[in-house]
């Protein structure tokens, strides 16, 4: 099942066609260079249009009538596919089999909310956008920079992320910094607006029940003057299959279960995570349509030389460190402390090993029984958490692990045994057999979300792949324990982060007040 | 066998009990996941107990349900179900909850087996000092992690601040020094209260039928119930709460690297009905008046942001059980005194006002959307069946009681939301001297 694809306009939507679900999905996403420019304004204005336009000029309002088009969700979109910043919107929409009064007008209904925040946001008497948002928002944008603090766990990824991609689009703050933000002005962020939806080219994606002439007619009526599509003549190709330029890579994924460590216990199972960079570079404008921005890339980012181990070859240089390594160790008043280590292995979205890599990161620490969690965790007791994550539009993998200061020198020399392991070739067929079925697994799960198969298909559309998910899960099938050792020993230890707790971690803290309960 | 089917929802699940007791619940969904949970009624409210027959009470150790949970994946071959789930290529997890532990995997192939599997680890205990020695570090590491998470902190703070008695108020996990009282004997004296077959509940989702999770059933559970072959056995008492109906402490506050403060505003709701429909006909009351009084549609959310004093990091949420219910209004907000104060200022002028009739049917409308698409995922549905049951309710209750409720039905649990004793305010703050938190 591969989406199929129709063309008016500016407007290119991707229809994939199903009954299976109650609620569907619609989004209209374009996409756009990571720039400091891009990184700092584009979430700060989605947040801004979100806030009220000239029909709903609270956001109250916006969320009033969100609730009665039968709570439908309506999420903004601002983050990072590797060197493209994706900006849109999202919506889930129940069928209307299943409600009261059969959905009549939904559909219409949040198309013509997503057309009012896009395009006709709230404007004070001077034209520009409204003050008193813009200045609330970028309080709010300084605020979520401000909070990342709040998750150890997070800063610290967020940390050895940017290290890791630091030179690189990528190791763009999203967001940018404070100070960038608080120097936004209205008349930047309204002149940024306007010449973002005067070039807008958006990709729209449908996964639901509805026919696709019924829902193309909708897309017409909201959009039609904005996207020069008000003939309504939309043509048809043979879908994503058909409009991938052949070479671009049989072999692709989006980061959704890549980079997605799973942790045991305590009801914590992760989620599929959303890939947070990738080493492509896209050229085209604010703006501009998947297939300039991606079709007419320039470049493959390649990884800052003076990051690379330059030693010997190996998963990460075990015997030892190399000097080009980075090494960053920073303080926070926190009990528990976070080791991450960061990898470069060159493979990425569209290389022949990319299955091979995805295979590897899952055997060394992608599922409750790979190496890390298996040693680190369960026959070390080092730490609660030892995953890995592979980054497969960046090239890269990360091992994450939340334990004691005292016990980072053991984690880290079984980290390293265990990638020498993999490398050497030192695992059980049942191993390699258990990690080619977990992804297959995962990959599997994601036909039961409208949203996991949109992210999976529109990961490929911007990495430019045409393979569909079977295909995927036959790719995975396939990987040996020779390729399997051979992607390990790509991997090239770039970065060695560490944020050291420096509360007491001893002890915890019983509650003085507690009565007896007996 | 009882088939259950709601038109409403156009779906249908099916509860039979297997000749070993365990009650099994199968609800038949065409998609490629298919999820199962086999659940004990064991949670960390369950610290105080007796077994049938028996007139001593045993106090277990804070966390004691949840260091099960860890440690009931080995096996006594040595080998972790973990491994085996993954030879299958099935998801194996589980957690533990306040009223109840649960192991569950998802997979999309070979799920006889992994059902087997789940059947078989669950229902064989196998500790060694050793074991239980090592998990200790392992668990200390996860007290650790989520004492590091100031929403985490927040809100365990809240629980403290709310009860005073009732054990809601001890962390899941325990303490580091609680789970050092833990032994391999702790563990098998909890398998042997609170796992037995009858007591527990298994509950499965995706492209299966019935017949198919019983044969399973059949091949890995005894043939009879454990209790009527050796006259022993039955369910064990636990021991009942006297728990005030004020909150213990109205405030509560404590120091952690954060941006900007957090809080969590608790209103303690008292009066559970004990009988499973009337709790649930409170709950579904009780949604639609979270929703009119605190969604970011309303008034009070709408003045407050607009004002400055949240940022976007907001929620809230209505949970209950049979042995505690309360509301949770949670956010970031320089002045949380003054957060909670508007929203009492809310509370009571909407009292004065009364409920407008439009603006309760446009939250019914959302909460009935929420529980339409719920019904989506193999995962979600199972485990919404698996806290019904456990709640002794029919899943397909809820959908009706919500369609049925009344706008004049709400102004008496609003009447008990705004008794003052019922309130809590737990809030984290930035360490001093920056820290400006109010008392």
């Amino acid at each position: 099942m591969l989406p199929n694809r129709y063309q008016a306009g500016r407007a290119t939507v991707w229809i994939l066609p199903t009954g299976r679900f109650k609620e569907g999905l619609l989004s209209v996403s374009s996409v756009m260079p990571v720039t400091p420019e891009n990184a700092c304004l584009a979430p700060l204005l989605l947040s801004v249009l979100r806030r009220g336009t000239r029909k709903y000029p609270t956001l109250a309002d916006v969320n009033r009538r969100l609730d009665y088009l039968w709570g439908t969700g309506l999420s903004l979109r601002s983050h990072y596919r590797g060197n493209l910043l994706v900006l849109g919107l999202s919506a889930e929409l129940l069928d209307g089999r299943f409600l009261p009064d059969g959905g009549i007008g939904l559909t219409d209904g949040v198309l013509e909310l997503m057309h009012e925040i896009l395009f006709c946001p709230l404007l004070d008497d001077d034209g520009l956008l409204s003050a008193r948002y813009v200045e609330s928002e970028k309080e709010l944008q300084c605020n979520a920079i401000r909070a990342v603090k709040n998750n150890p766990r997070a800063y610290a990824a967020e940390r050895a992320r940017a290290l890791l991609y630091e030179g690189e689009p990528c190791g763009i703050p999203l967001y940018g910094t404070e100070e960038q933000t608080m120097a936004v002005t209205r008349e930047e962020l309204t002149g940024y607006w306007r010449r973002w939806i005067a070039s807008l080219r958006p990709d729209c994606f449908y996964v639901g029940p509805m026919e696709a002439g019924l829902l193309l007619g909708k897309l017409t009526r909201a959009f039609g003057t904005e996207l020069g599509i008000s003939d309504g003549s939309w043509t048809m190709d043979a879908g994503l299959a058909g409009q991938m330029p052949a070479g671009r890579g049989a072999a692709c994924a989006t980061a959704t279960r890549d980079s997605a460590p799973r942790e045991r216990n305590a009801g914590t199972a992760t989620g599929p995570v959303a890939d947070a960079c990738s080493g492509r570079t896209a050229a085209g404008e604010t703006g501009g349509t998947l297939a300039e921005n991606l079709f007419a890339e320039n470049a493959v980012g390649t990884p800052s030389a003076g990051n690379v181990s330059a030693g010997k070859e190996g998963p990460g240089c075990p015997d030892g460190v190399p000097a080009t390594v980075r090494r960053v160790r920073e303080t926070l008043e926190v009990s528990q402390s976070q080791l991450v280590i960061g990898l470069r292995c060159g493979v990425r979205l569209g290389d022949p090993d990319f299955y091979a890599c995805a295979v590897m990161n899952e055997l060394l620490g992608g599922s409750p029984v790979s190496r890390l969690f298996t040693y680190v965790r369960e026959k070390l007791s080092l730490c609660y958490s030892c995953s890995s994550g592979y980054a497969a539009l960046g090239g890269t993998v990360t091992v994450s692990c939340g334990l004691s200061a005292a016990n980072r020198g053991l984690a880290e020399a079984e980290i390293f045994r265990q990638l020498e392991a993999i490398h050497r070739g030192d695992f059980t067929p049942g191993e390699l057999d258990a990690a080619r079925k977990s992804l297959i697994n995962a990959y599997r799960q994601l036909e039961d979300s409208p949203a996991d198969l949109e992210n999976y298909y529109y990961g490929r559309l911007l990495a430019g792949c045409r393979v569909s998910l079977r295909e995927c899960r036959e790719g995975f099938a396939a990987v040996t324990a020779g390729e399997v050792a051979r992607a390990a020993g790509r991997l090239q230890t770039a970065v060695i982060y560490f944020l050291e707790g420096t509360r007491d971690a001893g002890g915890g803290e019983e509650d003085e007040d507690e009565e007896a309960d007996v | 066998m009882k088939k259950r089917t709601s038109e409403r929802l156009g779906e249908t699940y099916y509860e039979l009990r297997h000749a070993s007791g365990l009650p099994v619940y199968v609800f038949p969904k065409d998609c490629a996941t298919t999820h199962a949970i086999l659940a004990a009624r064991f949670g960390s409210l369950d610290r105080c107990y007796r077994e049938p027959g028996s007139r001593e009470w045993m106090t277990l150790p804070d966390g004691t349900a949840h260091f099960l949970e860890h440690k009931l994946f080995d096996n006594p071959d040595g080998s972790d179900s973990f491994a085996r789930f993954s030879e299958l290529g099935a998801d194996a997890n589980a957690y533990t909850d306040y009223g109840h532990t649960a192991y569950l995997f998802s997979c999309t192939e070979h799920f006889d087996e992994a059902l087997a599997e789940l059947l078989r680890f669950v229902t064989t205990p196998y500790f060694t000092p050793e074991s239980v020695r090592k998990e200790r570090g392992i668990i200390a590491e996860e007290i650790r992690m989520y004492r590091d998470s100031p929403w985490d902190r927040c809100f365990q703070n809240l629980m403290e601040g709310m009860y005073r008695k009732n054990p809601v108020r001890r962390n899941i996990c325990g303490s580091e020094k609680s789970i050092g009282e833990i032994t391999a004997p702790t563990l098998y004296g909890c398998c042997r209260a609170f796992y037995r077959l009858p007591d527990m509940v298994l509950v499965v989702c995706g492209k299966v039928t019935l017949g198919q999770v019983m044969r399973v059933a059949d091949a890995v559970l005894p043939a009879r119930q454990a209790d009527e072959a050796d006259g022993t056995g039955g369910s064990p008492e636990r021991l009942a709460v006297d728990e005030p109906a004020g909150v213990f402490r109205a405030n509560r506050s404590a120091e952690m690297q954060v941006a900007k403060p957090l809080f969590s505003v608790g209103i303690k709701d008292a009066a559970i009905p004990r009988e499973p429909l009337a709790r649930l006909r409170r709950e579904a009351g009780m949604r639609i008046l979270g929703e009119l009084l605190f969604s970011r549609a309303g008034r009070f959310f709408s003045r407050v942001f607009e004002e400055g004093l949240l940022t976007a990091s907001y929620s809230y949420g209505y949970s209950v059980c049979d042995r505690f219910a309360f509301h949770t209004v949670s956010g970031e907000s320089d002045r949380p005194g003054e957060v909670l104060r508007l929203l009492r200022e809310h509370l009571m002028d909407v009292r004065r006002q009364g409920i407008d009739p439009e603006d309760f049917e446009r939250c019914r409308r959302v909460l009935y959307a929420d529980e339409i698409r719920s019904y989506d995922s193999a995962e979600e549905i199972a485990g919404s069946l698996l806290s019904f049951v456990m709640d002794g309710v029919d899943l397909f209750a809820y959908p009706e009681l919500l369609a049925e409720a009344r706008c004049e039905e709400l102004l008496p649990l609003l009447d008990d939301m705004l008794r003052e004793d019922a309130w809590c305010l737990s809030q984290i703050c930035p360490p001093a001297p920056s820290n400006e938190k109010e008392r």
